[in-house]
């Protein structure tokens, strides 16, 4: 087993593990990226309600595929542009309830979150009594399986990881403005809703092409965990938008890597238990905002 | 030539809320001064500001320099109270102040080195160059606002708006800021202050607005702090003598 793990990380495991390998590192490194301004926004908790609201999307989507006899119901684009479609429905309901309610975003987020979400399991379970179609398959898309994902797929998420990244870098100015002070941003008139906007469709394809590896439930983790991690070590938005990016795929390369040695694991589980170690590694050791050196300054002072 | 700031009529009701925040209140700010915006509260004062300046929903008219705010946003520069951000936020002082040359710098355009050197500047003219590369929540109370104030200053504008500037801070920071502006006036600017001490009020500024959910009395400071208005302001007798 070591052996096979070790060639895994070293990729030299075939052309398919190492294309797998690099897709999957590559969404790390994005949704460090991403997951930073979605912190600093002070969003964690939208881009859970995004993600859970994906599930009635992929069911509506294998269903349109049935119907369309699209490779067997399993046919990727119809299944992330419905995954897209009910995210977004579901990111702007919780701005909506916000703006329109006496209700708070938690209780907003709580109830969309389980109504998109329960949803979504009374469709599977309507998929699961359908005569057409390949039964098997959709649940992966709850907790992530990398043994699942073609070339095809492979590709598809490095570029439009690779595409994130470079729409973020390009608005790194106006995205941090309006994560440290919006009504400043606005007043100097710069679009705040369309920059919102802007985050939250980079936010929805990240949590799209990582459906398939580290699945709807968990990539929240994938993506506020990389940040929270860099935030220990750093005080330069600059310097934590690396370093979230790089503990990102390093999670991604650990947890891709394992469970592709042991195909019993579920990467997204994998992938965020890798980076909560760091998160922990991080929280005890960071030489400022670490736990010892808190005990240590407390004793000082 | 058009007046910097013409409001007619505003009235500003929050979502969801009884009691209007504002009510018709009718302004000219004077050109080339330095006026404070005064009041108990509750009375509405950072509402006018933000109002006047679209960042909330209002009824009535509001212009700048003649024309509506939207194609003037180059010619305002505002102020938010320090306790609208989050000061852990991982950024320096000087990048801070460099938010305020970003209309200049352009959408998704880079910061450059001169934009730096030229954010210093600002920086330095609050007395804050040596603490430019600081994270910004390692800086006391006072020197918080001046970096505020160094990125409202880089917008280099006609026409300011600023939230309670002088709450909360050090003898320096005070004297540093009132310097700044009485230059800005000097220089023809209009600024607008949300003030809270009225005692305060006849030392540092000229002309004065009193609102309490809309307006009670404008003109020369000394001539608005009269008991009678400030009995109507704040309901019940001000006991200090501040005229």
């Amino acid at each position: 087993m070591w052996h096979s793990f070790l060639q895994t990380l070293s990729f030299q495991a075939g052309y398919n593990t190492t294309l797998v390998l690099s897709s999957t590192i590559t969404l790390g490194m994005a949704c460090g990226v991403i997951g930073s301004f979605i912190y600093l926004r002070k969003r964690a908790m939208l881009s859970d309600t995004v993600s859970h609201a994906t599930l009635p999307g992929v069911a509506l989507g294998f269903m349109v595929a049935v119907m369309f006899d699209l490779n067997d119901g399993r046919h990727l684009p119809t299944l992330l542009a419905g995954a897209a479609l009910t995210a977004l429905l579901g990111g702007l309901c919780v701005q909506w309830i916000k703006i329109n309610t006496r209700l708070n975003e938690d209780v907003a987020i709580g109830s969309v979150l389980s109504v998109f979400y329960g949803g979504g399991i009374v469709l599977l379970s309507v998929i699961q009594r359908m005569e057409t179609g390949s039964k098997a398959g959709l649940e992966t898309f709850l907790l992530g399986q990398v043994s699942g994902l073609t070339q095809n797929e492979s590709w598809t998420i490095m570029i439009a990881a690779i595409v994130v990244v470079i729409a973020a870098l390009l608005l790194f100015k106006e995205l941090t403005l309006i994560c440290f002070d919006s009504l400043y941003a606005r007043s100097t008139g710069q679009p705040l809703l369309k920059l919102d906007i802007t985050l939250l469709a980079l936010m929805i394809i990240v949590v799209c092409i990582g459906l398939k590896t580290v699945g709807l439930v968990l990539i929240v983790a994938l993506l506020i965990t990389p940040a929270a991690t860099a935030r220990f070590w750093t005080d330069n938005i600059t310097s934590l938008i690396v370093l979230a990016s790089i503990f990102g795929a390093l999670s991604c390369y650990i947890g891709a890597a394992l469970s592709a040695t042991l195909p019993n694991l579920p990467t997204g589980g994998v992938i965020v238990l890798s980076a909560a170690s760091f998160f922990t590694l991080s929280f005890i050791l960071a030489p400022k905002r670490g736990l010892f050196s808190s005990l240590l300054g407390a004793r000082h002072a | 030539m058009p007046g910097p700031l013409s409001v007619k009529n505003l009235s500003v009701h929050y979502h969801l809320q009884d009691e209007p925040a504002l009510s018709d209140v009718s302004y000219e700010a004077a050109p080339g001064h330095l006026t404070a915006i005064i009041g108990p509260n509750g009375a509405g004062k950072s509402t006018f500001l933000k109002a006047v300046m679209g960042l909330i929903p209002y009824t009535g008219e509001v212009k700048v320099f003649g024309q509506p705010l939207k194609d003037q946003k180059h010619k305002i520069a505002y102020m938010p109270q320090r306790s609208s951000v989050d000061w852990d936020f991982p950024i320096s002082a000087l990048d801070v102040a460099a938010m305020g040359l970003y209309g200049q710098i352009g959408f998704m355009r880079r910061v450059t080195k001169q934009h730096k050197t030229e954010a210093l500047s600002y920086l330095d003219q609050v007395d804050m160059a040596d603490y430019a590369d600081r994270q910004i929540g390692q800086l006391s109370g006072g020197q918080q606002q001046r970096v505020f104030l160094a990125r409202t200053l880089a917008q280099n504008a006609d026409l300011y708006f600023m939230d309670e500037p002088l709450a909360g801070v050090d003898i320096t920071t005070e004297k540093i800021i009132i310097s700044i502006l009485e230059k800005l006036k000097k220089d023809g600017k209009t600024i607008l202050v949300v003030h809270h001490d009225l005692q305060s009020v006849g030392n540092f500024f000229d002309k004065a607005l009193l609102l309490n959910q809309t307006k009670i009395a404008e003109g020369p400071a000394k001539k608005v702090l009269t008991p009678d208005n400030l009995a109507k302001a704040y309901k019940t007798p001000v006991l200090t003598d501040v005229a």
